[in-house]
């Protein structure tokens, strides 16, 4: 059986990647948005859905900037 | 699962079995064949997926055994990684966590998550890139000297031992409960499994196990949490829901609750650790000391150094954050929708309709501990049901008249909520095959750095002798840990939390002198790792009982900090010890920044003076 490869797929598939992508940001806001709906934003750091997008978030990004940071290293290294 | 090739085969074996442990357990379920059967099944199930993944790995060969040979593939040293990092303590208390401190389990998996990539950054390429096992070793080679290695080694022992106990414990609890075994036989088991993991195959079956237990346990969270947020509102994926859709619908309902003076979750759960009533301060507190201890966690050390390269390394670690990152996310979505599902589920059910839409209140009766009590009673059958309560059937059941066992909740979490039982035994079945990963590869890495800073540093030191002495090290301290967790030497949390001081106070401020400090000596590394370990210590000492060693007389001392009205506590001691062994770093950099820059004022001088001297000739 082939073997399933993600870096495969984004290289064949490219645009249908990016679009998945498009999808999982534009249900990301949708969520955050209807969750939103009818709070004032005065007191918004202090709703425990924040801290919970939050906790959906931080390893997104923590991913990236450690990626990131990484290939930096390996290129002020070399 | 297999790490020597591109093989889909044991993959397929793997979803196969999970499918067919699901439908046959509803099935059986659903004819009415008795809920020991399915039991039966779930046990076979854990026992086949914990047999596979151990005993197809055994080897007696020491680059196995320690580093896998270096061909650990990135996606399976992530999933190991991700697993070595799930503690007990998330699930055990998981109840706990959503009635009192919500905040908290999310401090807790911020913590986990940041410590990863910390450690990846800091620790995971430059240690994989010096070639070595455990950091013990590193310290040998890099120093030219036993001091800093054995001692790091034997305080590691003690760390080992505060955070297997809790694992043997909470594994030993739900297996308990689950398959009807007494406490002594649920701990000799798994103390066996984790032995076994361990001391078979090494490196090799803890990964391959971490992966097994890993992916078994996002999908038995991930299925009951989309079944959870699918019959919820709001969208029907639980991460993004579980906040709007079902947390604060819960915190609404426990508020009308309280003011109509009935129980909340909280006030029905038993075996609450009593760190979750703590000030915000003190959750803060031990994510930050968790956070520093995962950034030099051994076992995690291990797995980055079973890698191929730095780079795979990187790969495995960054993998190893979104995957913890979704598995903690998935714990947190799933347990607040439990908890509101447990509301909806049983409160405003007469008795006569709880006997047949909640067989949890009557089906885990006449076991060491009791799931639920109805009206004070451990209910056994359905017709005990009605005359449990006063006013027999008509009676209505609320909050007042039920009460939990909190350390079950993660496991029970789709009983409660009226889902099969076939869900419950694959979740109960992926947590203790997960805390079982967890014990093995503390006691591996335990164990490597055992033997790498005592044994290696011999001149006739051969691989398989060192897997020889590392086979014995395990099993003694597998076999103490779980004589410990019988005797109830320490509770658990207190455990956990000593063995993280241990751990942030002593390996951290080691590889980040071996890494980033090369001017200091062992002397300094050395000093730094004892000031850091006695300073942790002595903290829990004084904190806990004050220097008289009677606890609860009032000559305790406590650190006193933002946001803490009662102080730092006790077992959080490695805030206080990293901070020392910190400050001996710092002291020993500028006490050879000054000597350096003495040794080039004199070279300086007598350079001048020769030369003047020429000039002068």
């Amino acid at each position: 059986m082939r073997w399933f490869s993600l870096y495969r797929l984004k290289r064949s598939a490219r645009p249908a990647w990016w679009l998945g992508v498009a999808a999982c940001v534009l249900l990301f806001v949708v969520a955050l948005g209807s969750a939103l709906q009818g709070r004032s934003s005065e007191s918004l750091l202090a709703m425990p859905f924040v801290w919970f997008f939050s906790l959906v978030l931080l390893p997104l990004a923590l991913f990236v900037i450690v990626r990131q940071a990484a290939k930096h290293i390996e290129r002020t290294r070399r | 699962m297999n790490g020597d090739g591109r093989n889909s085969w044991p993959v397929l074996a793997f979803l196969t079995a999970c499918s067919l442990l699901l439908l046959a357990g509803y099935t059986m379920e659903k004819v009415g064949v008795p809920r020991a059967y399915v039991i039966a099944l779930t046990a076979a199930f854990t026992l086949v997926l914990w047999v596979a993944a151990t005993f197809a790995a055994g080897t007696t060969r020491a680059a196995k055994f320690f580093t896998a040979e270096q061909a650990l593939r990135p996606g399976l040293a992530a999933m190991a990684l991700a697993g070595c990092v799930m503690f007990p303590v998330i699930i055990t208390q998981a109840g706990g966590f959503i009635a009192l401190a919500p905040g908290f389990l999310i401090t807790l998996s911020a913590a986990i998550v940041s410590g990863i990539a910390l450690s990846v950054l800091l620790v995971g390429s430059r240690f994989r890139a010096a070639g070595f096992s455990d950091p013990c070793e590193l310290l040998f080679r890099r120093y030219q000297s036993r001091l800093p290695a054995q001692t790091l080694a034997v305080l590691l022992v003690f760390a080992g031992l505060l955070l297997i106990m809790p694992g043997i414990e909470a594994a030993g609890y739900l297996a308990a409960w689950f398959f009807n075994l007494s406490r002594g036989t649920a701990i000799i088991l798994v103390m066996i499994a984790a032995a076994l993991t361990a001391g078979l195959g090494g490196i090799h079956s803890t990964a391959r196990l971490g992966g097994v237990a890993m992916v078994t346990f996002l999908l038995a969270v991930n299925i009951l949490l989309l079944a959870m947020a699918v019959e919820g509102e709001g969208i029907p994926i639980g991460h993004l829901s579980f906040g709007s859709a079902a947390l604060e619908p819960l915190w609404d309902l426990e508020d009308q609750l309280k003011s109509l003076q009935f129980k909340q979750l909280s006030e029905m759960m038993g075996g609450i650790s009593p760190l979750l009533t703590q000030a915000p301060g003190v959750h803060l507190a031990a994510g930050i000391l968790v956070l520093l201890a995962v950034v030099a966690y051994p076992p995690m050390m291990q797995f980055f150094a079973a890698n191929a390269s730095p780079a795979r390394t990187e790969d495995a670690g960054t993998r190893a954050i979104l995957i913890a990152g979704f598995a903690l996310t998935s714990v947190v979505a799933m347990l607040v929708y439990a908890g509101y599902g447990f509301y909806e589920t049983l409160l405003g059910l007469s008795v006569s309709e709880a006997r047949i839409e909640t067989p949890v209140l009557y089906s885990w009766a006449g076991r060491g501990t009791d799931l639920v009590r109805v009206c004070g009673s451990a209910i056994s059958s359905a017709e005990g049901l009605l005359t449990a309560c006063p006013e027999g059937a008509d009676h209505i059941l609320s909050t007042s008249d039920l009460t939990l066992d909190g350390l079950l909740f993660f496991a029970a979490a789709a009983d409660f909520n009226g889902y099969p039982l076939a869900l419950t035994g694959f979740t109960t079945a992926s947590a203790i095959l997960l805390i079982v990963t967890f014990c093995a590869s503390t006691a591996l890495a335990t164990a490597s750095n055992f033997t790498g800073a005592f044994y290696m540093p011999h001149l006739k030191a051969t691989g398989s002798h060192r897997v020889f002495w590392s086979r014995l090290v395990i099993a003694g301290l597998v076999a103490l840990s779980a004589f410990a967790v019988h005797a109830r030497w320490m509770d658990a949390e207190t455990s956990l939390l000593l063995g993280m001081s241990i751990t942030a106070s002593t390996v951290l401020p080691a590889m980040i002198a071996a890494f980033y400090l090369p001017q200091l000596g062992f002397p300094s590394v050395t000093t730094a790792i004892s000031t850091g370990f006695a300073t942790s210590v002595l903290y829990f000492v004084l904190a806990t009982t004050g220097i008289d060693f009677i606890p609860a007389n009032g000559d305790e001392v406590l650190l006193p900090l933002p946001g803490m009205p009662e102080g730092l506590p006790g077992p959080l001691g490695g805030l206080v010890g990293a901070t020392a062994a910190a400050v001996i770093l710092v002291a020993s950099l500028l006490i050879s920044a000054f000597y350096a820059q003495a040794e080039r004022s004199d070279t300086g001088n007598e350079t001048e003076n020769a030369a003047g001297g020429l000039d002068a000739a």
